[in-house]
């Protein structure tokens, strides 16, 4: 686990530019490459990567876990749909107040739910987002009730595949780039301290409960904007998407993708997507097959794909080194060797 | 009890009973800026109970925390660390997937209040001054290490330089050398003797190791079962009759 942490900092720069720069020419040359349900595939999969990786924040860098992102995915998506089916409100400026609903609610709900900890602060946000669930669901006059909200009309620009991918794909690569800066800054260091020793943050100085309500803020805020995609992509909304099964969603990938790592889950929710559409094509029982891959992934890989992804490359950098006995960079590597077994 | 002359810490009648036990019964105590004060006293005595009351990891029942004049009883860690307390603890207390560096350039950061800085990169911020503090205990080298992955003596150097870099005016020890070979302990009583002559930082710890208490502390503040027994210089407490029965009788000879 502790490779996953050392990686980061470690990667040299010009293996990172190449691989954004291969990164961009995918994501670019991807609407040529794929077909459009295709294509929608990967709109589901940077919807669900943005979603894990905000989820993240709490989960792997301030070692909260939350049982109920759901609801701020969920109010994030309505907030969207009841925008334009209520108003007429375009669905463009329905995502940005999707982000400030979610950033208002979650404010009192995070005020509420970080009074306890660990499995406590786990099992309150699981019931408020459990209320917010039975509100969204209850409440017909609104929202509809278990009818949802569906025919959402998006910008005529959005229409064609391709242009909703490439809009889902700004916003989205946008806002994990804000988060991965957060986690960069010094803000996102304390939050790295409280999650390895709440109890020596606070005599270094920091104001725990303080910071770990702004990072349950941030959290939710882009959890909201993924919501606020997700109704772009599926152009309806309905009451499940607050469910708490809808919540296990994050936690599953970011497990899957490892949780140390910045983008892990987002690798991972890109494999859950693509599993689900592959696995129900020539399966009913996917959910059994998602389950044995994660089962398998705890016991072998507790750190996920990444630290998978870090064995590999500290392999590949072990068999440069005995061939370049004197390069530098290589030996300044960490190796996986160090990890506890 | 009235004197303020010129006390950096003054505790007044500090009560803290956990149901019916009475941990911490009434102490009076007053720290001159620029000492070194031990407090020792039997295990139980309630000299930890006191650190946590002093350093608001427990809220007292009774009585009242001054520091500086300032009243700060009951306020919560981040706030006395603030006010200029800060504390190492008894049992290694580090961040242990930060590395040796992080761990001190947070605590940095903290201090200066820098911490809510969303965008900026850390990497780069306060890094003479973390390197001045790991060099200063003896850290330089492993600063790119885990804070998890150095030896146990690493450790309580990387607890002692988080604590120095709170920049406080009054350090708490708790058991600085618990754990430490007679040799680490020499070395670790050294290094914390002169940072604290070179800044200028009070000093109040507790410990067990007698030889460490009279080769640092200016004067010994003695407990027992949560009550001051005795104060004074180390040799007024080495000729103290009383405290020679209660505690180093039964615990040197």
């Amino acid at each position: 686990m502790r490779t996953a942490l050392r990686s980061q900092t470690t990667a040299t720069p010009r293996s990172r530019i190449v691989l954004s720069a291969v990164a961009a020419l995918i994501a670019l040359a991807l609407p040529l490459l794929l077909q459009e349900s295709e294509l929608l595939l990967v709109v589901e999969m940077l919807v669900l990567a943005l979603w894990a990786v905000s989820y993240n924040l709490l989960l792997g860098y301030t070692g909260l876990v939350s049982f109920g992102h759901a609801a701020y995915y969920g109010v994030g998506a309505y907030t969207v749909a009841l925008l334009w089916s209520k108003y007429g409100i375009s669905p463009l400026i329905g995502l940005v107040a999707s982000a400030a609903v979610t950033a208002i609610i979650s404010f009192f709900t995070g005020l509420f739910c970080l009074r306890s900890v660990r499995l406590y602060f786990a099992l309150l946000t699981l019931a408020v987002s459990q209320v917010m669930f039975t509100i969204v669901f209850e409440w017909y006059d609104f929202t509809g009730g278990d009818n949802g909200i569906h025919g959402i009309e998006l910008p005529g620009f959005l229409s064609s595949a391709p242009n909703l991918y490439f809009f889902v794909l700004v916003v989205s690569v946008v806002c994990m780039l804000i988060i991965k800066a957060i986690v960069n800054s010094p803000f996102g260091g304390a939050l790295l301290c409280i999650r390895e020793n709440r109890q020596r943050a606070a005599f270094i100085g920091i104001d725990v409960k303080r910071y770990e309500l702004i990072a349950f803020i941030i959290s939710s805020t882009f959890s909201g904007i993924a919501g606020g995609l997700y109704a772009f992509y599926d152009r309806q909304v309905f009451a499940g998407l607050l469910n708490w099964t809808k919540s296990a969603e994050p936690v599953l990938v970011s497990l899957i993708g490892g949780m140390y790592s910045f983008f892990g889950p987002a690798v991972g929710a890109a494999l859950f997507i693509f599993l689900n559409a592959f696995l129900t094509r020539y399966t009913t029982y996917s959910a059994l097959a998602l389950g044995a891959l994660l089962l398998m992934l705890a016991l072998v890989f507790p750190g996920g794909l990444a630290e998978l992804a870090s064995l590999a490359r500290a392999r590949l950098l072990r068999r440069g080194q005995h061939e370049l006995e004197t390069d530098e960079t290589a030996a300044a590597q960490p190796t996986a060797s160090e990890r506890k077994p | 009890m009235s004197a303020m002359d010129g006390a950096l810490l003054q505790v007044r009648g500090l009560r803290k009973w956990f149901g019916g036990l009475q941990a911490v019964d009434g102490v009076d105590l007053s720290v001159r800026p620029g000492e070194a004060r031990a407090i020792i006293g039997p295990n139980g005595a309630g000299k930890t109970t006191l650190f946590n009351l002093i350093s608001g990891h427990l809220r007292p029942n009774a009585g009242q925390v001054l520091f500086q004049g300032r009243d700060i009883t009951g306020r919560p860690p981040h706030a006395i660390v603030h006010a200029g307390i800060g504390r190492a603890f008894q049992i290694t207390s580090i961040f242990s997937r930060l590395s040796v560096f992080e761990s001190v350039q947070m605590a940095l950061l903290a201090k200066q209040k820098r911490t809510m800085s969303f965008f900026r990169p850390r990497a780069r911020l306060v890094v003479d001054q973390t390197t001045a503090i790991l060099e200063a205990v003896g850290l330089g080298e492993q600063a790119k290490m885990p804070a998890g992955a150095i030896s146990h003596g690493d450790q309580r150097a990387l607890e002692l330089a988080i604590s120095l870099a709170a920049n406080p005016t009054l350090l708490m020890l708790d058991e600085p050398t618990a754990g430490m070979s007679p040799w680490e302990t020499g070395r670790t009583m050294e290094m914390i003797r002169r940072i604290a002559r070179e800044q200028g930082i009070t000093l109040l710890f507790c410990e067990h190791d007698m030889e460490v208490v009279f080769g640092t502390a200016d004067r010994i503040t003695v407990m027992h079962q949560g009550r001051v027994l005795a104060e004074g210089t180390t040799n007024e407490i080495r000729q103290n009759t009383a405290v020679q029965e209660v505690y180093l009788g039964s615990d040197e000879q």
